[in-house]
């Protein structure tokens, strides 16, 4: 079940300058599918099947892709609101898969994935995390690894939710109806003892002011706000926590088009001041051109090229990126650009084609690609793409 | 910004409520029996007229439930002025009528609330964690439910012997499905909420997201199914009582004042309506309690939420 | 276990084995619970949609309210009223299953039973004075027993009917100026049945179980007053196996319900 090698083939760059805070390894969540009188799983919804990435620290990581692609589920599976089917999820390195697992199933993960491998006499670490654990367990045996990496749990768990929050695309179901706003901000702080009661009202208030909405606001329920507000409230949650890595999933797709860049301007000037991360989710490819330092696209719960943002958008390397481009409204009339029609639908997560997911739709689809799946490789430096024919398009 | 919605919607709801003339009455013959209850000493003084003490003054009754027998002459004795709503098995039907107003709300009202607490939790596990723990709730859920309330209620006051308190537990253990189904189903819908969602990311506890979270948003709806359920309950237990199996012989409970009458419904035939005042009585001391209770369970739904059946 | 088995032990109360007793009684009850049926159904259906075409208007809060009277009165205070209103002083319809000499007649070896329904034995017999009879005994308990159920379908109907009548192709169907009479007829009514289907197994069960109170007021030898004497007496083999017994059919109810259900309704045979 766990793929523990790592599923980038690297060949350009083997190490990186930059300090990992996220790592997703071959992330798959899949969904059953039940019916019939005995609710019988009859099908899976591969939502996201086997999704690897890495985002740095103090950057903003743009996840793009059509509806349905599994945006939502990465974001969902890697906040473990889901429960991942497989594959790791690796904060600021150290693994934190099991973490909302029961302790036996923790223990089980563990032994399953490091253990049985550390056992064996010819072991070779194939990364990082892979040297980190196999140094505890060479110097505290098989108990001191489970203890370093099980040992805790419940603290383990509460550091995570500190670490990563999310920001809802929602702003009228992301906020608790019947709670006033300075109980809405100041729960998850007062929960981990972030601060003291009587501290509350003045942190919800400076955290108000710093997302734009006036301190005196905070006896409110949240309908007396706008929309726009609404998602300002939901950041200023998400950052008092003092958090490092923020996901927005969509965060102002549901705004105005004149609110959305005040919201987008100020999530900005939040990652300074904060020195945040953000994986920022969204289907809007111009969005995410604004705001992200690197780029990555998912395609049918796979991730079909990743690169940095300028190197993506100048020199778009799969087939599938290159049609999504095509499609942004260009404010210069005078670069023509040929647009890309897509033929055909999304095929279904349900059964996926065989070969490559794209092939169906794929303008430059050769025989090999319904036949063998690419796999993510390092094209040029830092930048990944899964397809036989890179480029092509 | 506008007036804070919650409280003008509130009066929007109250004045709705006080538009519609079937709340008024069922909040007013609430409130009639509510202050019956309060006042039930003043009203019925409970004590003993056949036994006077050495000052020569009624004897108080140690248990006011119980009513005296005031006269050895069982057959029912017609309205007087001194027992307006006349006599059966030698207590007076308007002493029991309005001491049975307060056992009548410690009926409902108490079986009303443990059930529905049992309800709300069962229910809330259900919903909230899902999986396997929801599929067996709901196997237990379905079992209790297919058994008629009554028969459950008659198996179980035969297992644990007859008496008040009995019946209650029955009632109990019979009576919280509704809730629990109930909850389960607006938990299901709300769960999936993102302020929800949000607040497990932030690391809190399930105990408090179902108090704080979901709860608050699903828990108005059991409210009123509960006002609704009041009536059918204060039946039940007056028709355990009826048929010998709750409140004991001359306690002051509606049903079982009427146990007494169909006796001698049934022992006279086609003379005329000699013992009407024995069924009238307490049986429009029921039917009233039990209109207040639905009329006011109904309104509150038209209000609050539409959708509900 | 022997319940299993179909031994349910024996029944102190009608000194007999507990299911022969069940078994020998049922036929009371379920007469009772067809008879009370088709005015329930009547009516309930009849006025329900009634009061959601006139929704809001006089009529529509005249029958709620009604509805509402009847469903609080506890039947056996409804069920005295009966006896005493149409037995004492009209001398009508008196308690108990058949008359004296009906009943002898009935017990008689030659008697043909063929449904073990009194009312139908009768009539097959040819017997018109004890098919009077046995009516004559039966419509008390059947007046009782539909009053308390007929508002419960009532309410059903309505809020059926009320979210059919708002639905999109009920507008688009007075939109293209069907007359409101085929609108609500041919259009509504149809769909606004299944939510009330659903219930009936309720319905059915709850006429049946019903009875206990009614047939101890009224006197009548069905299972619900094996039950309810049973209960008083403290015998526990009968009231566990009257209380299965019931059980049993409710389970079976709302199978039946269930497929019914699925037959007739496309949603869900999609899904
Ligand atoms: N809880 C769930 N149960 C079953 N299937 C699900 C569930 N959540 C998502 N899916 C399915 O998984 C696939 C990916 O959904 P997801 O919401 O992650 O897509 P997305 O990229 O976020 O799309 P969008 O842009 O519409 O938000 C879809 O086919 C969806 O139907
Ligand atoms: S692998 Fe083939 S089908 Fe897939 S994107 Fe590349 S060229 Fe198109
Ligand atoms: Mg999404």
């Amino acid at each position: 079940m766990m793929n523990t090698n790592s599923t980038i083939n690297r060949t350009f760059s083997e190490q990186k300058k930059q300090e990992v805070l996220l790592r997703i390894d071959n992330l798959v969540k899949y969904f059953p599918i039940r019916a019939g009188v005995f609710k019988r799983i009859v099908a899976w919804v591969k939502a996201v099947d086997g999704v690897s990435f890495e985002v740095y620290k103090g950057e903003t990581v743009g996840l793009v892709g059509e509806s349905g692609c599994g945006k939502t589920t990465v974001g969902m599976t890697l906040l473990r609101l889901y429960e991942p089917t497989s594959g790791r999820i690796i904060v600021d390195g150290e693994d934190t898969t099991h973490y909302f697992l029961p302790k036996w199933k923790a223990k089980r993960y563990v032994e399953k994935v490091y253990l049985s491998r550390f056992k064996n006499n010819n072991f070779q670490p194939v990364d990082e995390l892979d040297r980190k654990y196999f140094e505890i367990f060479k110097n505290n045996g098989e108990e001191g690894l489970l203890e370093y990496l099980i040992g805790d749990l419940e603290e383990k768990r509460l550091k995570f939710r500190r670490d990563i929050q999310i920001v809802f695309q929602d702003p009228y179901s992301s906020l608790n109806p019947r709670m006033r706003v300075k109980n809405i901000l100041a729960e998850g702080p007062l929960a981990h003892g972030l601060f003291r009661k009587s501290e509350a009202l003045d942190r919800v208030g400076r955290a108000l002011e710093e997302v734009g909405i006036h301190p005196t606001h905070m006896y409110r329920f949240p309908h007396e706000f706008s929309g726009g507000q609404r998602q300002r409230i939901g950041i200023a949650r998400a950052l008092l926590m003092n958090p490092k890595l923020i996901i927005a999933d969509e965060a102002v797709a549901a705004l105005d088009v004149s609110i959305r860049s005040q919201v987008i301007n100020l999530m900005m000037d939040l990652q300074k001041e904060h020195n945040l991360t953000y994986l920022f989710i969204s289907h809007d490819l111009s969005l995410i051109k604004y705001i992200s330092s690197r780029v990555v696209v998912m395609y049918l719960g796979k991730v079909v090229e990743t690169a940095k943002k300028k190197d993506l958008f100048e020199e778009p390397l799969h087939p599938y990126t290159k049609a999504l481009m095509s499609a942004i409204p260009v404010p210069n009339p005078e670069y023509k650009k040929q647009r890309i029609i897509l033929q055909g639908d999304v095929p279904s997560p349900v059964n996926p084609p065989k070969g490559c997911y794209f092939h169906p739709r794929c303008p430059v689809a050769k025989p090999i690609c319904s036949q063998e799946r690419p796999e993510l490789r390092e094209v040029k430096p830092e930048h990944y793409v899964a397809c036989h024919f890179p480029g092509s398009l | 910004m506008s007036e804070p919605k919650p409280r003008s919607e509130f009066r929007r709801m109250m004045r709705k409520l006080l538009r519609n003339p079937s709340a008024i009455l069922g909040f007013s013959l609430l409130a009639f029996f509510v202050l019956v209850a309060i006042f039930a000493p003043y009203i019925a003084e409970p004590v003993n007229p056949q036994m006077l003490d050495e000052n020569g003054k009624p004897m108080r009754l140690d248990n006011p439930y119980i009513m005296p027998v005031i006269t050895w002459s069982s057959e029912p004795i017609p309205p007087s002025k001194e027992h307006p709503f006349g006599m059966i098995q030698g207590r007076d039907i308007f002493y029991g009528v309005v001491w049975g107003t307060r056992t009548a709300f410690y009926i409902g009202l108490t079986v009303t609330l443990i059930s529905t607490a049992v309800g709300i939790v069962i229910g809330s596990i259900s919903g909230y964690y899902g999986g396997w723990i929801d599929e067996i709730l709901m196997r237990i859920t379905d079992v209790f439910l297919s058994i008629p309330f009554l028969l459950a209620a008659m198996v179980l006051t035969t297992i644990l012997g007859n008496g008040l308190d009995k019946v209650m537990i029955a009632m109990v253990v019979f009576g919280w499905m509704g809730a629990a189904r109930l909850i389960r189903a607006n938990i299901l819908q709300v769960k999936e909420e993102q302020f929800v969602l949000a607040a497990k990311a932030l690391g809190i506890k399930d105990f408090f997201i179902i108090l704080r979270h979901i709860l608050p948003n699903t828990i108005f709806p059991v409210l009123i199914q509960a006002s609704m359920r009041m009536g059918s309950l204060v039946i039940t237990a007056a028709g355990l009582s009826f048929l010998g199996l709750g409140a004991p012989l001359g306690y002051a409970d509606w049903g079982s004042m009427l146990n007494f009458t169909r006796n001698w419904i049934l022992g006279t035939s086609g003379s005329s309506m000699t013992y009407w005042y024995a069924v009238f009585y307490p049986g429009m001391a029921m039917v009233l309690f039990v209109l207040a209770w639905n009329l006011v369970g109904d309104a509150l739904r038209d209000v609050f939420d539409p959708r509900l059946k | 276990m022997n319940a299993l088995q179909g031994d349910l032990g024996w029944s102190q109360v009608g000194k007999e084995p507990v299911l022969k007793a069940i078994l020998g009684r049922f036929p009371y009850t379920l007469e009772l619970a067809l008879y009370a049926l088709f005015p329930v159904v009547g009516v309930g259906i009849w006025l329900g949609v009634k009061a959601a075409v006139k929704r809001d208007k006089f009529l529509d809060h005249f029958i709620r309210i009604v509805a509402i009277i009847g469903w609080s009165f506890p039947d056996f205070v409804f069920g005295l009223l009966v006896l005493m209103i149409f037995y004492s002083v009209l001398g009508w319809f008196p308690p108990g299953n058949l008359s004296l000499w009906a009943e002898q007649i009935v017990k008689s070896p030659n008697y043909l039973k063929v449904t073990h329904l009194l009312t139908i034995d009768a009539l097959i017999n040819g017997r018109f004075d004890i098919f009077l009879d046995a009516l004559r005994h039966i419509v008390g308990p059947v007046i009782t027993l539909s009053f308390l159920w007929w508002a419960y379908l009532l309410r059903i109907t309505r809020s059926s009917m009320l979210e059919v009548l708002s639905k999109e192709y009920v507008r688009t169907a007075r939109a293209k100026g069907v007359p409101e009479r085929d609108v609500i007829h041919k259009h509504a009514k149809r769909n606004a049945m299944i939510p009330v289907v659903t219930v009936a197994g309720a319905m059915v069960i709850g006429l049946l179980s019903g009875t206990v109170i009614i047939e101890v007021i009224f006197n009548r030898t069905g299972i619900g007053q094996l039950a309810a004497r049973a209960a008083v007496e403290l015998d526990y083999a009968t009231v566990l196996g009257t209380t299965l017994f019931y059980s049993i059919i409710l389970v079976l109810g709302n199978l039946i319900i269930d497929i019914l259900y699925a037959v007739f309704d496309p949603r869900v045979r999609l899904s």
